[in-house]
């Protein structure tokens, strides 16, 4: 098994969290991932931030005022042009 | 329970967006408005992340609802209504981004993390006592997260919103930008690292 220093889990990490690594990178992942606390706090935060702009994102979305007035008479207009 | 609460609200925007269909599809007075007020406030908070002007974002969501008013024949309803109308807004900016003047890519090394000649990171990094995820959900941290976001240069930005935002797939990423598969790989995954730099100060311990 491949021994992986902290920079070569730093760049696994992507396709570590989607799946994608190979059964014996992921092997060599998980071990140094089980000794190196940094590298387990690295992922977690790596990880955290994905959820947090999905989150954000979903509450923007769902709080997203209602179209202005002039754009909605604008598209409608438009529509009427074709 | 989620799943069965998430069913029930599926089934019901199914049958919201079957009777408004019918309508649409009918010419039936109002139902084109309908379509509009519904949906295109959620669209214009799309075409705002993604195009960052507020004229080109408005321009993004109009040209997508005329893209939807023309093409709602061949709208089959296996998708809600929004999913449809959502990625129809999404190739719309992207159209938009791609006719830009091409800005020269920015670095973003000084965010990415550094590390010791022994392969080891230069940092410590801490996780606190409270985990990030949960951290950085809090109502409070919203908007300093919507902030990183926009904070990151363009070409990453833009990357990040599409592939963890929008959901769209990094094949078709690729296809859109005109770069390849591998490329939108690396940047999202700059992007990701990048972002965790700059939301550092709120994760427990100081960024670099």
């Amino acid at each position: 098994m491949t021994k992986l220093t902290c920079r070569a889990c730093a760049e696994f990490l992507a396709d570590y969290l989607s799946g994608e690594l190979e059964i014996e990178v992921r092997a060599s992942f998980e071990v140094h991932l089980d000794r190196c606390r940094n590298c387990r706090c690295y992922l977690e935060q790596y990880a955290a931030v994905i959820k947090a702009g999905q989150t954000a994102c979903a509450r923007e979305n769902e709080r997203a005022a209602p179209l202005p007035e002039e754009l909605v008479r604008a598209i409608l207009e438009a529509q009427k042009l074709r | 329970m989620a799943a069965p609460q998430q069913s029930t609200a599926d089934s019901e925007a199914r049958q919201a967006d079957a009777v408004l269909l019918d309508d649409l599809r009918v010419g039936r007075a109002g139902a084109y408005e309908k379509l509009v007020r519904s949906y295109g406030g959620r669209l214009l908070a799309v075409a705002r992340r993604l195009l960052t002007s507020e004229e080109d974002a408005r321009d993004a969501v109009q040209e997508a609802f005329l893209n939807a008013f023309k093409n709602i024949h061949r709208f089959e309803g296996q998708a809600l209504l929004s999913t449809w109308l959502h990625r129809i807004v999404v190739n719309v900016s992207l159209m938009k981004l791609r006719s830009r003047k091409r800005k020269p890519e920015e670095s973003l090394d000084h965010l990415l993390p550094a590390f010791r000649d022994d392969g080891h990171f230069a940092e410590r990094f801490d996780s606190g006592s409270e985990p990030a995820d949960e951290r950085l959900a809090r109502e409070e941290e919203q908007t300093a997260v919507r902030a990183a976001i926009d904070d990151l240069p363009e070409h990453y930005r833009t990357i990040l919103l599409l592939r963890d935002i929008e959901g769209i797939g990094t094949q078709e990423v690729a296809e859109q930008l005109g770069i390849t598969p591998n490329a939108v790989k690396l940047r999202l995954h700059r992007a990701r690292q990048a972002l965790r730099t700059l939301l550092a100060p709120r994760l427990g311990r100081p960024g670099r």
